[in-house]
C-alpha cells in the first residue's frame, strides 16, 4: 500500500472518532431554521424548491428565474428612493422656499417623512395609494439621529418597511465574571421606533438589563459596509448581576428587544470557566 | 430545503466551520450564517451534485470571515464581534491521542487544514479544494507534502 494511504487510514481512524461528537442539536438546528425565516423569509416563498430545477434553467441551462428577484428589488429600491427624494425636496405648505441647494433650510441631516399634506401624500400615484392601508398615516417628526444606529443617518419608517429581525448571533460564550461585548446586527424595522433593549435572564435571577449602543458607520471595525437597511449594535454585560456578584457558570439567555412592536430575539450566553 | 440541507450536511458544515474557529458557538454562527449564505445564493449552484462542496465552502468562508471579524479592533472602536479570540488549536477539545495533536499542532496551517477537511472529515479532492478556495492540484500536492511532513513528525503507535 503506498505510504501515504497507509497513513491516510491511520490518520482517519484517529480524526473521525474525534470528530464525530460535532453535531448539530436538535435544538440548534430548529433554532437555525426559525432564524433563516425570520432573516431571509426561507419558507414563506410558498415552495422550498430549488431555483436550478426550474424546467427553464434545466433546458437553458442559464438563470431564467434567478432575474425576478434581482430585477424587482432594483424596482423597489428605486421607487423608494425617488420617494426619500421627492420628501426631502419638494417643500411643505408654509415652509420657506429653497433658493439655492440646500441655502434656505437648515441643516439637515435626516430625512423627513411626507406629511399628508405634502404634495406627494396629497397626490399619491395609483401605486402608493394601494401601498397604504386605510388609517395609516405617516409620522411627521424628525427621525432621532441615535436612534438609526448612525448609520445612514435617518431611514424612513415607510409603509411596507420589514419589521424589525436579528442577524446573527445566536450564541456567545463568556468566562465567569468577564466582561463580554456582542455585537448584533439588525435588519429592517424603523429604528426611529425605539433602540434596541437588552436584557439577562436566568431562572430565578431578576432580569439584568444590559446596555446597547450603536456602532456609528465610520467606526464599524474592518471597514465593512452594511447593506442598506441594516443596523450594527453592541450589546455590553459587564460578566455579573445587578448587585455585582459574578453568575455561575451555566447557560443564560439574552433577550434583546428589537425596534418594532413586541419584536424580540434571543440569544444564548454560556458562561464558562477558564477564559 | 434548508431542513434538508441541515438534515444531511448540518454535522458536516458544524465540523468545517469548527475546524476553522476552534470553537463550538462559534462554529454554530458560523453554520446559521453560512447557511443563510448559501439561501440567498441557491442560484448560483449549477451543479447538484457538487451542492456538498458547494455549501461546505460557503460554510468555511463564512466561518473565516467571522474569524477575521474577531480580531481585537483597537481601543477607540467598538468591539463588533465578542472579544474573544478563537481557539488557536481546534484539535484542542478533540478527543485525539496527545502525539498526534502536538504533531498536528507543529505543521503549517494550509497543510493541517487539508488534512483535516481531507481525511478528518472525508471530504472529496474536490470539495476540499472548494473549502479551502484552491485548485484540485494544489490539493494533492499540498497534502501530499502535509503527510510527509506529518510522517517525520508522528510515529502511529499500534491499532
Amino acid at each position: 500500500m503506498d505510504p501515504d494511504e497507509r497513513l491516510s487510514r491511520r490518520l482517519r481512524t484517529e480524526l473521525g472518532p474525534a470528530l464525530e461528537p460535532l453535531t448539530l442539536s436538535s435544538a440548534t438546528r430548529e433554532r437555525i431554521v426559525t432564524q433563516l425565516v425570520r432573516t431571509a423569509g426561507v419558507g414563506e416563498t410558498g415552495s422550498s424548491r430549488p431555483v436550478w430545477q426550474s424546467w427553464g434553467r434545466r433546458l437553458a441551462g442559464a438563470p431564467v428565474v434567478a432575474w425576478r428577484r434581482p430585477v424587482w428589488s432594483a424596482v423597489g429600491a428605486a421607487a423608494i428612493a425617488a420617494a426619500v427624494v421627492a420628501a426631502v425636496l419638494v417643500p411643505r405648505p408654509g415652509e420657506p422656499q429653497r433658493t439655492t441647494a440646500g441655502a434656505a433650510r437648515p441643516p439637515q441631516a435626516f430625512a423627513q417623512i411626507p406629511s399628508p399634506r405634502s404634495p406627494l401624500a396629497a397626490a399619491p400615484s395609483s401605486g402608493a395609494r394601494h401601498a397604504l392601508p386605510r388609517g395609516v398615516t405617516t409620522p411627521r417628526k424628525r427621525l432621532a439621529p441615535a436612534a438609526t444606529g448612525g448609520r445612514t443617518g435617518g431611514v424612513p419608517c415607510l409603509p411596507g418597511t420589514p419589521p424589525a429581525r436579528l442577524v446573527a448571533p445566536l450564541h456567545r460564550s463568556a468566562g465567569v465574571a468577564q466582561p463580554l461585548a456582542i455585537g448584533i446586527v439588525v435588519s429592517g424595522g424603523c429604528p426611529s421606533q425605539r433602540p434596541p433593549l437588552a436584557s439577562l435572564q436566568e431562572g430565578r435571577l431578576a432580569p439584568v438589563a444590559l446596555g446597547v449602543s450603536p456602532v456609528p458607520a465610520p467606526q464599524r471595525a474592518g471597514g465593512a459596509t452594511l447593506a442598506p437597511g441594516l443596523a450594527r449594535y453592541v450589546v455590553r454585560w459587564t460578566g455579573r448581576t445587578g448587585s455585582g456578584r459574578p453568575l455561575p457558570v451555566g447557560p443564560y439567555q439574552v433577550t434583546v428587544r428589537l425596534p418594532g412592536p413586541a419584536a424580540t430575539a434571543t440569544i444564548r450566553v454560556e458562561v464558562v470557566k477558564g477564559r | 430545503m434548508v431542513e434538508r440541507w441541515l438534515a444531511q450536511y448540518g454535522d458536516l458544515a458544524l465540523r468545517t466551520a469548527y475546524l476553522v474557529l476552534g470553537e463550538r458557538s462559534a462554529a454554530e454562527d458560523a453554520v446559521q450564517e453560512g447557511f443563510l449564505r448559501a439561501w440567498q445564493a441557491r442560484g448560483s449552484l449549477r451543479d447538484i451534485g457538487a451542492e456538498r462542496g458547494w455549501l461546505l465552502a460557503i460554510v468555511a468562508n463564512a466561518a473565516r470571515s467571522q474569524r477575521r471579524r474577531r480580531v481585537p479592533v483597537a481601543s477607540d472602536q467598538e468591539p463588533v464581534g465578542l472579544a474573544l479570540g478563537p481557539s488557536s488549536d481546534p484539535f484542542a477539545a478533540l478527543d485525539l491521542a496527545a502525539e498526534l495533536r502536538v504533531a498536528l499542532n507543529q505543521l503549517a496551517p494550509d497543510h493541517r487544514e487539508v488534512i483535516a477537511y481531507r481525511i478528518g472529515l472525508d471530504c472529496s479532492v474536490d470539495e476540499t479544494a472548494a473549502i479551502l478556495g484552491v485548485e484540485a492540484g494544489t490539493v494533492k500536492s499540498r497534502l501530499h507534502r502535509a503527510l510527509a511532513e506529518l510522517r517525520r513528525l508522528w510515529t502511529p503507535t499500534s491499532g
